[in-house]
C-alpha cells in the first residue's frame, strides 16, 4: 500500500510538471494554432539562466522570478522576430521553425553553459527528512511545492482569463483571430503576450522539475519531458486549458504506475509508454478528451 | 425562412416613407465616410469600378445590388480587408486605407458579418465585452487588479453591456456560450458586440440574411430606434428590399462593380436602371 501511493505521489508530481508545460503548450496552440516544438527547450533554456544566477550566488527565489522574465521576453520575442513573418506563408512553416529553435536552444544553452550536467538546487526544503509521512508514504516538500506550483498557476490562469481584458482578447483571439480583429482587438500584440505567457509556464515548469528529474540540469533533461508534456496536450484536445492539467496528471500517474508494476516496461520504456498513450488516445478520440472539433465549411 | 432573404416585397414596416425621424438626437460623430473612385480588380475581374457615394452623419444608407454586384467587397474595402486598386476611402479627415485594421473599432467603426463572426465558445456577455474592451482604454490586466479608476472604467463597460443585452432581449442567454444559440439570437449578438464600441458609424452586412419575416420586421425596427438612441450613421448591405427601403435615408445601387443609382428609397423602386439589373433586360 505504501509502495502505491509512494507511486500516485511521485506520479502526480511528475504529472504537475507535464500540465505545467502542457499549460504551456495549449497557450500557444490556442493562439498561433501550432505545436510549439521549442518549448520544452526553451524551458531548458530559461532554467540554464536560473542555475547560472544561482552559481552567482543570487537567492533562488530571484532566479526564478529572474527565469520567468527572461521566459517570458524570449517567448514573445520568438513569436515577434520568427514566428510572426513566416505564420503568414502556411502552418508547416511555424512547424519547421519551431524544429529549428528546439536544436538552436538546446546547442546555445550547450555553447553558453557546457555540456556537463549540473546541480539546481530545488526552492523547497527536499532534504532526507524534509518529508511528510501519509499512510507509510513519504511526502517531500518539493513534491509539495510542485503540486502548489500547479494549483496557484491554475488559480492565476483562471483569473486571467476570466477576469482580464488580455484574458479576453486572449480566448477572442483564439476562438477567431479575424473576427477579434475587426472588433478592434490588436491580435498582433495578444499574440506575443501568449507567447511570452507560455515562454514564463515553461520556465516554471524547468526550474521546478530539474531538481527532481533523475538527469538533473543537462542538455537532455527536458527532452522527455516534453513528449509527456506533448501527450497530455494532445490527451486534452490541445486547446484545453483543463484537458492539459487533467491529462498531464493522467499521464505522469500511468507512467508511474505502468513502470513501476509492468516489469517488461521497468525505466528502459517510460517513454515508450507515454508514446503509447498518444497513440491510442488518437485512435479512440482525434479531437483529444476536452477539444473542441473544428466544423469546416466545404 | 429562406424565402425572405432574396424576397423583393414592396417596403413594408416601420419607417416606410423614409422620412427621417422627427426626434432625432445628434448624431454621434459629425464624420461622414466618403468613397472617392474605388476600384478593385481580381486578376482581369473588376469587382468594383469608381464606386463613390458618402454616409452622412446620423443617417442609414442602404447598399443594395444583385448577387455579385460587390456590396460585400465594398464592405472587405472598408473594414480594411481587401486593400483597393486605386481609390479613396476617408472617415471625415482620417484615410481610413492609411489605418491598421484592428484600429478602425478605436475610429469609431464597428461592423457586423454576414455569416456571423462570433466567438463561439464564449459566453454572450464575453462576446459583447470584447466589443468594448479593445476600444477602451481599461489596462490589460487591470480587471484582476484593484486600481480604482481601471476599474470603474471596467465596471461602467459591464454596466454597457448588460444595458445592451437588455436593449437587445438577450439578457435570457447571456450567461450562455454563443455556438448553438439559434441565428436569429446571434445576429443580435453581433449587433451588441459591434455597438459596445459606441460606434459612430456601424457597418451592418446583410443583417437580415437568415432570418425569418416577423424577425426581419423586429429587425428594421430595433435598427431604426437604436439609431435614434445611439445616433450612429449605419451602411446597410441587404438584399431585403422591405427592410432596406424601409430604414435607409439613402440608397445606392451597385452592378457589376459600378453605381447606378443614388438617391431616396421612394425613387429607387421606379428607377429602370435598378429595376433592369434585378428584373433582366427584357424588362
Amino acid at each position: 500500500m505504501d509502495l502505491f501511493l509512494e507511486r500516485l505521489i511521485s506520479g502526480l508530481t511528475n504529472g504537475s510538471i507535464y500540465a505545467l508545460l502542457a499549460l504551456a503548450l495549449v497557450v500557444v496552440f490556442r493562439g498561433t494554432g501550432t505545436l510549439n516544438f521549442a518549448q520544452g527547450e526553451l524551458a531548458l533554456f530559461t532554467t540554464f539562466v536560473a542555475w547560472w544566477l544561482t552559481t552567482q550566488s543570487l537567492p533562488i527565489w530571484f532566479a526564478i522570478a529572474a527565469a520567468l522574465g527572461v521566459g517570458f521576453i524570449m517567448g514573445a520575442l520568438i513569436e515577434r522576430l520568427l514566428i510572426r513573418p513566416v505564420a503568414k506563408r502556411n502552418d508547416m512553416a511555424v512547424l519547421i521553425v519551431a524544429l529549428g529553435l528546439f536544436t538552436g536552444l538546446n546547442s546555445l544553452a550547450g555553447l553558453l553553459w557546457g555540456s556537463e550536467t549540473k546541480i539546481m538546487p530545488s526552492p523547497f526544503p527536499n532534504g532526507e527528512s524534509d518529508f511528510i509521512s501519509i499512510g507509510g508514504a513519504r511526502l517531500y516538500g518539493d513534491a509539495l511545492g510542485v503540486w502548489g506550483a500547479l494549483i496557484g498557476l491554475m488559480g492565476l490562469m483562471t483569473l486571467l482569463f476570466r477576469f482580464t481584458k488580455v484574458g479576453l482578447h486572449m480566448r477572442a483571439v483564439a476562438d477567431n483571430a479575424t473576427s477579434a480583429t475587426l472588433a478592434g482587438v490588436r491580435t498582433s500584440r495578444i499574440l506575443a503576450i501568449g507567447w511570452g505567457l507560455s515562454g514564463a509556464i515553461g520556465a516554471l515548469a524547468g526550474v521546478l522539475v530539474t531538481p527532481l528529474a533523475p538527469q538533473q540540469l543537462s542538455l537532455t533533461t527536458m527532452f522527455s519531458i516534453f513528449i509527456a508534456a506533448s501527450a497530455a496536450a494532445l490527451f486534452g484536445g490541445l486547446d484545453s486549458l483543463v484537458g492539459a492539467v487533467v491529462g498531464g496528471l493522467v499521464i505522469g500517474v500511468l507512467e508511474a504506475m505502468l513502470t513501476g508494476y509492468v516489469s517488461v516496461i521497468g525505466g528502459s520504456l517510460q517513454q515508450t509508454s507515454a508514446l503509447l498513450i498518444i497513440v491510442v488516445i488518437l485512435f479512440a478520440k482525434p479531437t483529444g478528451l476536452f477539444g473542441t472539433t473544428k466544423l469546416v465549411r466545404v | 425562412m429562406s424565402a425572405t432573404t432574396r424576397s423583393t416585397d414592396p417596403p413594408e414596416g416601420p419607417g416606410t416613407t423614409g422620412a427621417p425621424a422627427p426626434t432625432r438626437p445628434a448624431p454621434a460623430g459629425d464624420r461622414a465616410l466618403r468613397l472617392r473612385d474605388v476600384t478593385i480588380t481580381f486578376g482581369g475581374v473588376t469587382a468594383l469600378d469608381g464606386v463613390s457615394f458618402e454616409v452622412h452623419p446620423g443617417r442609414i444608407c442602404g447598399l443594395i445590388g444583385p448577387n455579385g454586384a460587390g456590396k460585400t467587397t465594398l464592405f472587405n474595402c472598408i473594414t480594411r480587408i481587401y486593400v483597393p486598386s486605386s481609390g479613396q476611402i476617408l472617415w471625415g479627415d482620417t484615410d481610413l486605407l492609411r489605418l491598421r485594421p484592428h484600429a478602425l473599432a478605436g475610429a469609431g467603426i464597428a461592423r457586423t458579418f454576414q455569416n456571423l463572426a462570433l466567438f463561439g465558445a464564449m459566453s454572450v456577455f464575453d462576446n459583447a465585452m470584447v466589443g468594448g474592451t479593445s476600444v477602451s482604454r481599461v489596462g490589460l490586466t487591470s480587471g484582476a487588479l484593484g486600481w480604482p479608476p481601471a476599474r470603474r472604467r471596467q465596471q461602467a463597460l459591464r454596466d454597457r453591456a448588460w444595458h445592451l443585452l437588455d436593449r437587445l432581449d438577450l439578457l435570457d442567454v447571456a450567461e450562455r456560450p454563443a455556438a448553438g444559440l439559434p441565428f436569429g439570437t446571434l445576429k443580435r449578438v453581433e449587433l451588441a458586440r459591434a455597438l459596445m464600441s459606441q460606434p459612430a458609424l456601424l457597418l451592418l452586412d446583410e443583417p437580415a440574411g437568415g432570418l425569418t419575416h416577423s424577425e426581419v420586421k423586429d429587425l428594421g425596427s430595433l435598427i431604426t430606434s437604436l439609431r435614434d438612441e445611439l445616433g450612429f450613421a449605419a451602411l446597410l448591405v441587404e438584399h431585403h428590399m422591405g427592410l432596406v427601403l424601409g430604414i435607409s435615408d439613402h440608397v445606392v445601387a451597385l452592378d457589376f462593380g459600378r453605381t447606378i443609382f443614388e438617391g431616396s428609397p421612394s425613387a429607387v423602386r421606379d428607377n429602370p436602371d435598378v429595376v433592369r439589373a434585378y428584373l433582366g433586360r427584357a424588362a
